[in-house]
């Protein structure tokens, strides 16, 4: 402890080989001070602060080679005396002021060499993590563990956020160890809770049952996380001695066999279903995944939609049909469901071929690819009357309204489809949108690498793509994850103003993805243990690492 | 903001800066030459051999040395190394100084006659080993600044110089040598006075640590013995790593230094003292060397690239009153022990690491900030320059 009651760490240190910067300074630490990677420091010289997080530590002695410490080995019980020793911190600085004249003004500048360095206060944190602008809102992205015990809460400008400045987060990491899924959901609590009826939150369960119940209370919530919720919101966010989950919240589940639902979990929440004459503008959506390198698909796709009547809602064929030399007939042919598109295409590919000037190969091509996507029981002739069309949900939404849409025991060209609907509506909205009915939405969706992946063009990814483009400045965020962010598309991730990697694999992470993160940085994301995070955000110059509860709801099995 | 030296060397520019002005003498300066330190090789074996030159008033002739031990024949002898301290021989405090000169440039005065000015950095430390924690410990440090000026100046000018250095803080000493003292060699009789001072201060490093404690274990001097105050003080050795080397060790018949090199690794020398005849010149050299007793101790097996005498070191022990010990078989066995005990880690690669205690190397680093640095003796040319001719 120094005069002035603040914790004294050691003092800064340069050499004529290791400078000082404006981002980064080392300081020695003093031999019982305790310090730990990523904890926010500050060198405090006359007027002059600078604040950053500890990023290396590494220990010197003055043997000049690993032989020299070797050679002492060789002495019968080791040498009596201990090597001139020291441990040396490098910090990335996060913000550096100056006080003058009372006020406090941002000076960015190197720390000089044996400059008093310390604990960082509280106040010194949030200065660092809001660069020196005070802040009335704010979402908690978490909470900074430190040394001395006292645990500090993150703040994100929302601006940065939910746009209009910057927008989207994204979050890589392993499955399972990285608790991807679980942070998405913290973060869209949190911003719940900061703003209750704000938003329209569309989340898609991909995997088992495990967004299925967030609507339900947690029964697995320890002390350290009831800490932290407490630390974030306050005591009465525990009503009645537990926490809130999320409410008014509607599941939609696709149709199974017989119109039962087609999902891990045992909810019956409200089914969904495609006619033909619902999505026949977005078959294109249905080819995602099949390899059009000529565009025959797409192009068949836009037949369809092209000439889709509207009026008797049904595809109008129509065009002459050669039959044999000289024998020309009108060929006309309406269809309107999924079963008469299959068998027109089974029966009439002349006709189609002619008409379309498709060729034969293609025609069959499309008619097998259309088979096997249209397999599933989602793809229905009529939807009965409790069965619901996605798009529509989507569009009928309105604030404060959670949306969790499961996709999980779907197939993926399915499940690709059912997202690419999805987006397509809030890509639509998106373009008809007035002042009047603006609106925003968080959209919740994992594995992006099988819907935008980096090195396949497809509907979907450009529709994703448009969002993460333009979505900031209209409210529409995404919130997206998967376990490789090298096989995600660069403009999602580009666009992503809130970066967050969860603990990451050591072949992962050597991919140019991740190419800005530093050699300890990395070795830190290969380290970081379930509910921890490193995260990168606009506002912040270097990254925090982050601990985070265990979402406020009912996870089933092992799951985080 | 962190201390730096250069303030005050603006204020030493300005101070000799302007009284050269007045005396109308001019400075060519040497700019960015070396330290002069650093183009000199072994000092130590120099110094050794100035020191027995004095004393024999012959510098051509070699030493003899006899040995004062007759209760064992081998040649060496095995020092036994026990476990634990033993507390009536522990080696308690280090001394080590060291200089840094710089020859800064000529003075030319209006009548054509010449002169130099050297600056020299001294400093002295007394580091302690902590058996508790076995690490070793700055105690005591002290740090001197000296101006050597050659140069026919009067006598109103020394003195104001020499007044107006002394008032700055921290003080800065100037000494004014004569032509007769340089001869021709400017720089290495002003290094020989810097060396001298180092000594001094050496010493009273050395009082202070041993009045921190009186009753408490043995000062080690790095080096050889070679003021009288070292060998007044009470329990006090020199350990050198260099040494003279125009040594005669009589011994049943005679052998040159370099019989040391069958010694083996934690093995000594007999106890010697150097045969100086009383028709010697006397001097304060004569009398050193009279009172010292020695032995070679080999702390550490050279390399095979390495001359055979390194990680031999020469202890030099000072006699009591009666010049006789009657126990110096086991006081130098203690001795060695205490030093073998204590030299590791080793310094290798350094220079000269086979023979460094690593007590002395640890003085050596705590050493090094406390001197001027190259680039704070160019900033005094600098300031020098920009003083007396507005540049």
């Amino acid at each position: 402890m120094s005069e002035n009651g603040r914790i004294f760490l050691g003092k800064t240190t340069t050499t004529n080989q290791i400078a000082s910067t404006v981002d980064e300074f080392y300081f020695w630490i003093k031999e019982d001070a305790e310090v730990q990677p990523y904890d926010f420091v500050t060198a405090i010289d006359g007027n002059f602060y600078s604040i950053g997080t500890v990023v290396e530590i590494a220990n010197y002695t003055d043997a000049m080679s690993h032989l020299s410490n070797r050679i002492i080995s060789d002495i019968p019980g080791g040498p009596l005396l201990d090597r001139l020793s020291t441990t040396v911190a490098k910090v990335d600085v996060f913000y550096s002021y100056q006080i003058k004249e009372g006020k406090k003004q941002e000076k960015i500048y190197p720390v000089e060499s044996g400059v008093d360095v310390f604990v960082s206060t509280k106040e010194e944190i949030l200065e660092a993590l809001n660069a020196g602008q005070s802040q009335n809102q704010y979402f908690p992205a978490g909470i900074i563990s430190r040394s001395i015990g006292e645990e500090v809460i993150v703040p994100l400008q929302p601006e940065y956020l939910v746009g209009p400045e910057a927008g989207h987060m994204n979050v890589s990491g392993i499955s399972g160890l990285a608790t991807k899924t679980s942070y998405m959901m913290f973060l869209l609590y949190t911003i719940n809770k900061k703003y209750p009826d704000k938003y329209i939150n569309i989340i898609f369960n991909v995997k088992s049952a495990d967004l299925m119940n967030i609507d339900v209370k947690s029964d697995d919530l320890d002390e350290d996380d009831k800490k932290i919720y407490k630390l974030i919101f306050g005591d009465e966010i525990f009503r009645n001695g537990s926490l809130e989950p999320f409410n008014n919240v509607q599941y939609y589940q696709p149709r199974g066999e017989n119109g039962n639902p087609l999902s891990y979990s045992n909810r019956r929440g409200i089914i969904y279903a495609f006619q033909l004459s619902d999505v026949y503008q977005d078959l294109d959506l249905l080819f995602s995944d099949v390899r059009d390198e000529y565009h025959t698909a797409e192009s068949f796709a836009r037949f369809v939609a092209r000439d889709w009547n509207e009026k008797s809602n049904c595809w109008e064929i129509r065009g002459i049909s050669q039959r044999g030399r000289g024998n020309n007939q009108l060929f006309s042919k309406d269809i309107s469901t999924w079963k008469e598109l299959l068998d027109l295409l089974d029966n009439f590919t002349d006709e189609i071929s002619r008409i379309y000037g498709l060729a034969l190969s293609t025609v069959s091509r499309i008619k097998r690819e259309l088979g096997r996507l249209t397999e599933s029981p989602i793809f229905v002739s009529q939807r009965n009357r409790n069965e619901v069309f996605l798009r529509e949900v989507i569009r009928n939404s309105t604030p404060g309204q959670t949306i969790v849409i499961d996709i999980a025991k779907l197939k993926k060209p399915e499940q690709t489809f059912v997202v690419g609907e999805v987006f397509r509506e809030l890509g639509n909205i998106l373009n008809l949108e007035t002042e009047e009915n603006h609106r925003n939405a968080i959209i919740v969706v994992d594995e992006l690498n099988t819907l935008a992946p980096a090195k396949q063009e497809s509907p979907l990814k450009e529709q994703l793509i448009e969002i993460a483009r333009k979505g900031r400045s209209n409210g529409f965020i995404i919130f997206g994850a998967e376990q490789f962010a090298s096989e995600v598309d660069n403009q999602i991730i580009g666009n992503s103003s809130l970066r967050v990697l969860g603990r990451t694999s050591a072949m992962e992470i050597s991919s140019s993805a991740y190419s800005n993160y530093s050699r300890q940085e990395k070795n830190t994301i290969m380290m970081l243990r379930k509910g921890e995070m490193l995260i990168s955000y606009p506002t912040f110059r270097s990254n925090v690492k982050i601990r985070f509860p265990k979402p406020p709801y009912k996870i089933l099995g092992r799951n985080r | 903001m962190p201390y730096t030296k250069l303030g005050s060397i603006d204020q030493i520019a300005e101070v000799i800066g302007r009284h050269l002005k007045e005396e109308d003498i001019s400075v060519v300066l040497f700019g960015d030459s070396p330290i002069e330190e650093e183009t000199r090789p072994d000092i130590d074996m120099i110094d050794d051999n100035n020191q027995i030159g004095r004393a024999l008033g012959d510098f051509r002739r070699t030493i003899e040395a006899i040995p004062i031990e007759n209760n064992w024949n081998t040649e060496f002898r095995k020092i036994n190394i026990n476990e634990g301290l033993n507390n009536e021989y522990l080696l308690n405090y280090f001394i080590d100084g060291s200089i840094r000169t710089k020859y800064l440039g000529e003075l030319i005065t209006s009548n054509g006659s010449g002169g130099a000015l050297m600056l020299a950095s001294i400093g002295a430390i007394a580091v302690k080993i902590d058996y508790g924690s076995n690490k070793v410990l700055p105690v005591i440090t002290k740090s001197k600044l000296y101006v050597y000026m050659i140069s026919n100046l009067s006598d109103t000018t020394k003195e104001r110089i020499k007044n107006e250095l002394g008032k700055l803080n921290p003080p800065v000493n100037v000494e004014f040598l004569t032509q007769e003292e340089t001869q021709e060699n400017i720089r290495g009789a002003a290094g020989g006075k810097a060396r001298n001072e180092m000594h001094n201060t050496e010493i009273e490093v050395a009082k202070v640590a041993r009045s921190i404690n009186p009753d408490l274990g043995w000062i080690v001097i790095d080096g050889a013995l070679r003021k009288k105050e070292f060998i007044e003080l009470d329990r006090a050795i020199g350990v050198a790593k260099s040494f003279g080397q125009k040594v005669i060790f009589k011994e049943g018949g005679t052998k040159t230094i370099s019989y040391l090199a069958g010694m083996k690794k934690g093995e000594r020398s007999k106890v010697y003292r150097y045969k100086i005849l009383s028709s010697n010149n006397e001097s304060d050299e004569k009398d050193t060397l009279e009172r010292i007793a020695f032995w070679y101790l080999r702390i550490r097996e050279p390399p095979p690239e390495m001359i055979p005498l390194g990680g031999i070191v020469k202890v030099d022990l000072s006699l009591k009153e009666n010049n006789e010990f009657n126990n110096i078989t086991e006081i130098a066995d203690n001795l060695s022990e205490s030093i073998l005990k204590i030299a590791d880690p080793s310094i290798f690669p350094r220079p000269r690491w086979p023979s460094f205690l690593y007590p002395i190397r640890v003085a050596e680093e705590y050493l090094e900030p406390i001197l001027y640095s190259r680039e704070e003796f160019l900033r005094l040319g600098i300031s020098l320059k920009r003083v007396m001719y507005n540049v």
